[in-house]
C-alpha cells in the first residue's frame, strides 16, 4: 500500500498542530515540549520533532499528515518527511516580525517537493494584527516564482482547513472529482 | 368540485382598510377569500406600498416568504420584479381589483373557474384600464410558455411551504446556492437567440452604485455614505470596511432590481469612524426581531457578496466567453461567499489561460457556476477577458489526469463529506 502524506510546515505558533488536530480521524501524536529557547516568546510549547495524524479514506487507506517541527534548527528532518508527499501546506503567522521572510523561507527550503507536488499556503492569526495584507503575499509567492493558493485560515476550523486542502488537490489536478 | 380559497394576509394596511378589505372579500362569488394573520398560511399578501417605512417590511417579507404571490397597493408607480407580484394603482376599484384577485386565484390554482363563472364581463374601457395598472414581471416569452397543467399547480401548493428563517448567517451559506449562482441551466452557446439569458448589465444595480461608492473613498480618502432606498451603507476604504444599517436580508432584494433613484453618496470625514459602530448598534437596538445579522463587512468580501447576488449565475453584458480569461491570483476564498466548484475553477484558471466555454467544459461544470465565480472575480479586480491578441489564436485543452487521482479524489470524497456534516462558514 502506498504511504501518502500531506505535510504541514511553518514557523513557530502557526497553527501546524492545531491543523492537524483538526483535520485528523484521531487524537494526532504530538511531541510538543515546553519551549526553553527563542520560541518561548511566541508559543510556551513547541513540536521538537513532528506532529503526526491520519485521515482514513473510503477503503480503508490512510493518508498521513505530518507536521514538520517548527524550529528551523530542525530541518534535516524536512527531507525525509516529504518521501511519498502529495502536497505541502504551509501555514504563515500573520502576527510575526516578517511573515513575508518566513514565506520566502519555507518555499525556498521546500523548493524541490513543491516543484514535484504543489503547496497551498494558510495565513494564520489575520484577525489579530494584520500586518501583512493578502495581496503582499501573493505579490512575494508570485516574485518567488511559486503557484497555489492563499487562503486566510483559522487552524481550529475544519472548513478553512478542508478548503486549504482542496486548493492544493486542485491545484495537482485540477480536473479532479469527488469519488461521491 | 369545491372552490378553493385564497388565504390573504396584509402588510402596511391599517386595521379600518382591512375590514373593508374583508367585507369586499365576502362580496366575491367565485371563490373564497380568507384574511390571516400569519404570513406563512397565507397565499397573497396585500400591501400598501404608501405606508411609513414599507420598503424594509416588504422586502423581509419577499425573503422570508418568497413563494407568496403579493398584490403591491400604491399611489406611485411601481416596477413589478417578482413573478408572484402583481401591481394595482390606488384608488382601487372593485371590479378592478376582482378581476385581478381572479388573475391570481388562476395563477394559484391553475384554474379558469372565474372566467367562466363571471356574470358580466367587465366593459372594453375597464379592461384596459386594467391592463395599464396592472404589472407582473413575465417577459412576452415567459408568457407565450405553455401553462402547466391544473394537476401540476395542485401539486406545487399541496408541498409544504418553504418558509425560511432566514438570518444573516443562513443567507451566506452556500445551501441557498440559487441566491448567489442563479438556477439558469446551461444554454447553447452557439444560439443568438439564448444568449441574453447569460448576461446582466451591472449598470443600474446594486453592484455598480457599490463600486462607485468603494472608488469615492478610495478617492477622496473619506468615508462615503451611500443612502439607497432608505437604508444606509458606509464604505471605509482606508480600514477596508463596509458597515450598513440593514442585514443581508434587506440588502439582497435590493439587488434584484434597478436602481435610477433614490440614491445619494455623502462625503464623511475619517473622525465619523468612531461613530459609526454607534448607529449600527442602535439601530441594532431599535430592530423588532433584534436579529443578529451582519452589518459589518470586510470590503473585498462584500462587494464578492453583491456581486453574486447581481449577477446570480451570469455574466457582464458584453463579455467574450469564447476569448481567454486570466485569473491574476486565487480569491481568498475561505472569506468570500461560496460558489460551488469555485476551488476548481480558480485551480484550472491559475493553471492555464481557458475561455469561459471551455472552463465550464473542461470541469464538466454548470455554466453558472463558471459565470458567478468569473462575475464576482471580476468586480474585485481578479479576472478579466484577455486583451492579448495572441491569445484568440489559444486553444485550452482539458487538464490531464495526475497519476494519483484515484488517491486525490479519494481525500476530496472524505473532506468535502465531512464539510457538509459541519457547520459552515459565514462570510467575515
Amino acid at each position: 500500500m502506498n504511504d501518502f502524506k500531506i505535510l504541514f510546515a511553518g514557523p513557530v505558533g502557526s497553527g501546524k498542530t492545531t491543523a492537524i488536530d483538526t483535520l485528523s480521524d484521531e487524537p494526532p501524536v504530538c511531541t510538543n515540549q515546553n519551549a526553553s529557547d527563542m520560541t518561548r516568546v511566541r508559543k510556551s510549547e513547541t513540536t521538537v520533532a513532528l506532529d503526526y495524524g491520519t485521515m482514513t479514506l473510503d477503503g480503508k487507506e490512510k493518508i498521513h499528515l505530518y507536521g514538520t517541527p517548527g524550529q528551523e534548527r530542525f530541518d534535516f528532518m524536512w527531507d525525509i518527511l516529504t518521501k511519498n508527499g502529495l502536497g505541502l501546506i504551509l501555514l504563515l503567522d500573520n502576527t510575526r516580525k516578517d511573515p513575508l521572510h518566513d514565506m520566502a523561507f519555507f518555499l525556498q527550503s521546500f523548493k524541490d517537493y513543491i516543484n514535484k507536488s504543489a503547496v497551498a499556503i494558510g495565513i494564520t492569526q489575520t484577525d489579530i494584527v494584520p500586518l501583512a495584507k493578502m495581496d503582499s503575499y501573493h505579490r512575494k509567492m508570485k516574485q518567488l516564482g511559486f503557484k497555489g493558493a492563499i487562503f486566510e485560515v483559522d487552524a481550529r476550523s475544519f472548513n478553512d482547513m478542508s478548503h486549504i486542502v482542496q486548493a492544493l488537490l486542485f491545484t495537482i489536478d485540477p480536473g479532479l472529482e469527488s469519488t461521491a | 368540485m369545491t372552490t378553493k380559497s385564497i388565504n390573504i394576509s396584509f402588510l402596511g394596511i391599517d386595521e379600518r382598510s382591512k375590514s373593508a378589505y374583508e367585507i369586499f372579500f365576502k362580496g366575491i362569488k367565485h371563490f373564497k377569500c380568507h384574511p390571516v394573520d400569519d404570513y406563512g398560511k397565507a397565499q397573497l399578501c396585500l400591501v400598501d406600498m404608501d405606508a411609513y417605512n414599507i420598503q424594509q417590511d416588504y422586502a423581509e417579507l419577499i425573503l422570508n416568504y418568497p413563494d407568496l404571490y403579493v398584490l403591491i397597493l400604491s399611489l406611485n408607480e411601481f416596477s413589478c420584479t417578482r413573478e408572484q407580484e402583481f401591481f394595482i394603482r390606488k384608488p382601487v376599484k372593485r371590479d378592478q381589483l376582482e378581476q385581478l384577485l381572479n388573475e391570481i386565484y388562476q395563477s394559484i390554482f391553475g384554474k379558469t373557474v372565474a372566467k367562466r363563472q363571471l356574470i358580466s364581463p367587465p366593459p372594453a374601457e375597464l379592461k384596459t384600464d386594467i391592463k395599464d395598472s396592472v404589472q407582473s414581471t413575465k417577459t412576452p416569452a415567459e408568457k407565450a410558455k405553455p401553462v402547466p397543467n391544473s394537476d401540476e399547480k395542485v401539486v406545487s401548493i399541496k408541498e409544504p411551504r418553504k418558509v425560511s428563517t432566514a438570518n444573516a448567517a443562513k443567507l451566506l451559506k452556500v445551501e441557498n446556492e440559487e441566491h448567489f449562482v442563479g438556477e439558469q441551466s446551461d444554454i447553447d452557446l452557439k444560439n443568438p437567440a439564448e444568449l441574453e439569458k447569460i448576461y446582466y448589465d451591472p449598470g443600474h444595480l446594486l453592484q455598480s452604485i457599490v463600486d462607485k461608492a468603494i472608488m469615492k473613498s478610495r478617492e477622496e480618502k473619506q468615508i462615503i455614505q451611500l443612502d439607497v432606498l432608505n437604508n444606509t451603507f458606509y464604505f471605509d476604504y482606508e480600514e477596508q470596511k463596509v458597515y450598513s444599517t440593514v442585514g443581508p436580508g434587506i440588502i439582497r432584494p435590493l439587488c434584484l432590481v434597478h436602481h435610477d433613484k433614490n440614491i445619494s453618496y455623502t462625503t464623511r470625514a475619517n473622525t465619523y469612524r468612531d461613530k459609526l459602530h454607534e448607529i449600527i448598534q442602535s439601530n441594532k437596538n431599535k430592530s423588532i426581531k433584534k436579529t443578529l445579522e451582519k452589518q459589518s463587512w470586510n470590503m473585498e468580501s462584500f462587494m464578492w457578496l453583491i456581486t453574486l447576488w447581481c449577477s446570480r449565475g451570469r455574466i457582464p453584458q458584453g463579455t467574450d466567453f469564447n476569448h481567454p480569461i486570466y485569473l491574476m491570483q486565487w480569491p481568498n476564498l475561505t472569506r468570500l461567499a461560496s460558489i460551488p466548484n469555485a476551488l476548481r475553477i480558480a485551480a484550472l484558471l491559475r493553471d492555464r489561460r481557458c475561455s469561459l466555454s471551455s472552463v465550464a467544459r473542461h470541469l464538466n461544470i454548470e455554466q453558472r457556476y463558471v459565470f458567478a465565480f468569473f462575475s464576482a472575480c471580476k468586480a474585485i479586480g481578479l479576472a478579466n477577458v484577455s486583451k492579448r491578441k495572441a491569445d484568440k489564436l489559444f486553444v485550452s485543452e482539458k487538464p490531464e489526469k495526475n497519476k494519483n487521482q484515484s488517491i486525490l479524489s479519494k481525500i476530496l470524497t472524505r473532506l468535502v463529506s465531512f464539510s457538509d456534516k459541519s457547520s459552515m462558514n459565514e462570510i467575515a
